[in-house]
């Protein structure tokens, strides 16, 4: 027995050194043809020259001299969902706002333009807007596309907690034929049709949408009338489009979309760069590696997106106006800018709660100069000459983690001893909600640029994204005032007072609007929008 | 040998439990409410309340523990608190691939690594040795996502030869499969250099030289079959760990592995996501053990005749019973 063992054991040995000399051998072929193609590949590269970057695509190299029709747009995050009335992070309406369109659309300098709605008429109270639709669009999936469908989807965002900000002043809608629908409101809202506008008001299709049933967040096939039909998503990927040739303002000239999910701004920063991609969204700190790349061009806007030192003001000392006025003249705005976004690279200045351009901005207002003696003045006037201790939390962004060590230094400067926490994001929303913090770091984001939408919905009592838990009658009055006011004189007026209001009692200090920079290939008509969003049917291929 | 096979195989469900229950733990102690995570932070009060509600947020660590745990033993894992998607066909879209880099990686790492290494010893102090010695240093040395971008910027910014990022085709596999493999090749040369090293000062390999057998002989077949028992566990263990820890190569390249799933889960506390990634990994890493532990007693005769002879033990007593 045992000798046989033995036997058995060496023929085994045998034959695994058999098998390891098989491997090897299979390995060398392997390398040998590795290195053939890998040659291969050199020479191809070298003989296209730089100027035909798709080397990794022959098919792509093969048409360089035909226009090209497709198109990949690296994403740099992945989408929750592509269900626009139940989105609520950046990366769904980058790609929804192609699938799905809306009754009225906002243009990147802020106007209202018809969509799915030819015009409107809107009654002498402001209360029941009467959208008149257009008859000649369908679905994705064929469906005629008719009020029913406004109704459906309109009623489906009432029930979204993503939607609230946009649907909660929205009391009924009608169909009142095919192509007429009236929606009732609350309240008169004079930036109503901006909430028409939204991403999570596109329309969807009922049929589409029960098909799917669970699976409609990720797989919502047929259910747009926008320019570009959803083909597939594969998780963590890749997801893609194609053109709607029934689209009702003509078919796109971009064809086929892959927009490929990269997460990591340096990796999406190559991937431009070698063409595995066309449009690639930059961080600031990848800028100056593409800038005299002469196949790329740089596109760079001043976005919707602030970030804001935001102070708990229900807790002393931060509920003295007086201390949050000293800490905005302890810190230099522009030293803030560079610390945190490498300046002008990454960013403008923000002087109050809401950006250029958008109705109802104060340009009167100046930023808060640096001043440490006004900044102890109003310490001592506030009754902490002595200074106090307090905690600065912000989430994991490197850009907020900089921004919290800046100001722990100014804070310094005038007797202020600040610790930092950092926080996972979700967590400190929860601390903040639960009024846990003292001074934070956040960020706001709006779908228009209408002050009604960055004032009402972070310093109005009670309001969702007044994380400050700022209460002032005074304020929440002149809000309410010029969200109801329909003459738009009298609304421009009160944003002024609203403005100079808030610029003195400084629920928080804005800090800065973020650049969206992006790289693209040279052969593209490409502009960046503001928003976050990305509008594929501007796009073409220049000849 | 089915005794030891089955005995292997039962452990696993102990183990597998207790990783549930310490994962599950951990992710109850870390801040952050999951109603948030499926309604976001426009949410109201009423509706977080309400979503507590219905998925049983607000009962007893215990409780939810005990009721994840029967849905999961019937193989409803759930679906994503973030995206809704089923959470373990994400899991088994996800593991091809990083199955494949971890196998590749684990696959050229040995092929350099043994072979290297088991040179180095033979020829220990010469150039050979303090050049392999030096560079595995260097290598294991090196961060993984630092190797990987100098990669991406050499073979594919520079030189243009291969693609920098996601999965297509058999070319997207060669960068991050190099990754892996170059600093895994480092250990396993490094290990299989001492262990080797260990091996040729042992008395039978005197005896084996002493008694006139050719070096190739004494090394290849005395020596190495030795030397080979820690190296197969160690290959094992890396292979499983790379399994969950790859995930720095996947987020350099871009790629939609396993590591990329579990720690977008984790940063989304995406409870049920992380679950059935966890339950998943830690089941394969202990059939991966398993198989590193038969391989061992197919290698190693004195474990297979501990087994052996047990049975035939028992199979006396069986008769001595008729």
């Amino acid at each position: 027995m045992k000798k046989g063992n033995i036997i058995e054991h060496m023929e085994e040995y045998k034959m695994s050194k058999r098998v390891l000399s098989c491997l090897l051998s299979i390995l060398l072929i392997i390398s040998m043809l590795l290195s053939a193609c890998t040659s291969g590949a050199k020479e191809q590269t070298t003989s296209g020259g730089n100027t035909d970057k798709v080397t990794a695509d022959s098919e792509n190299s093969e048409a360089a001299s035909a226009k090209r029709t497709d198109l990949r747009f690296a994403l740099d995050q992945e989408p929750a969902t592509l269900d626009p009335n139940f989105m609520g992070d950046g990366a769904g309406f980058m790609v929804a706002v192609n699938i799905y369109a809306g009754l009225v659309y906002i243009t990147d300098d802020f106007q209202i333009q018809p969509d799915l709605a030819k015009e409107w008429e809107i009654s002498a109270d402001r209360l029941e807007y009467t959208f008149h639709l257009r008859d000649d669009v369908t679905f994705h999936n064929g469906e005629h596309f008719t009020a029913a469908d406004v109704k459906y989807s309109y009623e489906r965002a009432m029930e979204s907690p993503y939607a609230g900000m946009v649907t909660s002043n929205m009391k009924s809608m009608e169909a009142v034929d095919d192509y007429t629908i009236k929606i009732t409101l609350n309240v008169p809202n004079a930036a109503a049709l901006d909430c028409f506008g939204s991403t999570f008001l596109r329309i969807v299709n009922q049929k589409a949408v029960e098909e799917a049933g669970e699976k409609f967040g990720y797989n919502p096939l047929g259910a747009g009338t926008g320019p570009f039909k959803f083909v597939s998503w594969t998780t963590g990927e890749s997801i893609v489009l194609t053109a709607n040739e029934d689209y009702y303002k003509g078919a796109p000239s971009i064809k086929d979309v892959t927009f490929k999910i990269i997460t990591d701004y340096n990796t999406a920063t190559i991937a431009v760069e070698t063409g595995e991609v066309d449009i690639a969204r930059i961080g600031y700190a990848n800028l100056e590696s593409v800038q005299d790349n002469k196949d790329l061009v740089i596109e760079s806007v001043a976005s919707m997106v602030y970030d804001y030192i935001g102070f708990n003001t229900t807790k002393a000392p931060f509920d003295n106006p007086k201390v949050r006025q000293a800490i905005a003249y302890s810190v230099d705005k522009n030293e803030l800018l560079q610390v945190a976004i490498n300046g002008e690279t990454g960013g403008v200045n923000a002087v109050i709660p809401m950006p250029k351009g958008g109705f109802g901005y104060n340009y009167d207002i100046e930023l808060y100069p640096k001043n440490i003696e006004k900044a102890k003045q109003l310490l001592l006037e506030a009754g902490y000459a002595e200074g106090f201790t307090c905690t600065i939390y912000t989430p994991e962004s490197n850009e907020r983690k900089n921004s919290a060590q800046y100001i722990q230094y100014c804070l310094a400067e005038i007797g202020i001893t600040a610790q930092i926490e950092v926080m996972q994001q979700a967590a400190l929303l929860e601390l903040i909600k639960k009024g846990g913090t003292e001074i934070f770091l956040m960020g706001y984001n709006a779908a228009s640029a209408d002050a009604d939408w960055y004032l009402f919905n972070n310093y109005r009592t009670g309001q969702t994204y007044n994380y400050t838990q700022y209460s002032n009658p005074k304020l929440d009055a002149m809000l309410d005032q010029a969200r109801e006011e329909g003459d738009n004189d009298k609304r421009l007026a009160l944003y002024q007072e609203i403005t100079v209001l808030l610029h003195e009692e400084l629920p928080d200090i804005p800090s800065f609007f973020r650049n969206w920079i992006c790289a693209h290939n040279k052969d593209l008509e490409y502009k960046v929008s503001p928003f976050v969003r990305n509008v594929l049917y501007d796009i073409h291929w220049k000849n | 040998m089915h005794r030891y096979v089955l005995k292997r195989v039962l452990m696993v469900i102990p183990i597998v439990l207790g990783v549930t229950l310490l994962v599950y733990f951990i992710m109850d102690l870390t801040p952050g409410n999951p109603a948030m995570m499926i309604l976001g932070d426009a949410a109201t009060q009423e509706d977080i309340d309400r979503v507590n509600e219905e998925y049983g947020f607000n009962k007893p660590f215990i409780e939810r523990y005990v009721s994840y745990m029967t849905d999961a033993l019937q193989g409803n894992f759930g679906k994503s608190y973030v995206n809704g998607r089923p959470v373990m066909v994400e899991v088994l879209a996800k593991f091809p691939l990083t199955l494949s880099l971890a196998f590749f990686g684990v696959f050229f790492a040995s092929l350099i690594g043994v072979p290297l290494g088991i040179q180095s010893a033979v020829k220990q102090y010469s150039l050979f040795d303090s050049v392999s010695v030096v560079t595995a240093m260097l290598l294991s040395a090196v961060p993984a996502f630092w190797l990987g971008m100098i990669f991406i910027l050499l073979f594919a910014l520079r030189l243009r030869w291969l693609p920098p990022s996601g999965i297509e085709t058999w070319r997207h596999y060669i960068l991050p499969v190099a990754t892996v493999t170059f600093p895994q090749a480092a250990s396993i040369l490094r290990f299989s250099r001492s262990t080797m090293l260990e091996t040729i000062r042992q008395d039978y390999i005197r005896t084996a030289r002493a008694k006139g057998a050719k070096e190739s002989v004494v090394i290849y077949k005395h020596a190495l079959k030795n030397a080979l028992l820690p190296i197969i566990t160690v290959i094992g263990v890396q292979f499983g760990g790379l399994l969950g820890g790859i995930v720095i190569v996947e987020s350099v390249f871009s790629l939609p592995g396993m590591g990329q799933l579990a720690i977008t889960a984790i940063r989304m506390k995406d409870v049920p996501q992380i679950m059935a990634a966890i339950i998943f990994l830690s089941f394969v890493f202990c059939l991966i053990m398993l198989v590193v532990d038969l391989l061992y007693a197919f290698v190693d005769p004195r474990i297979r005749s501990i087994y052996s002879v047990k049975r035939e033990r028992s199979s006396h007593a069986n008769k001595k019973m008729f």
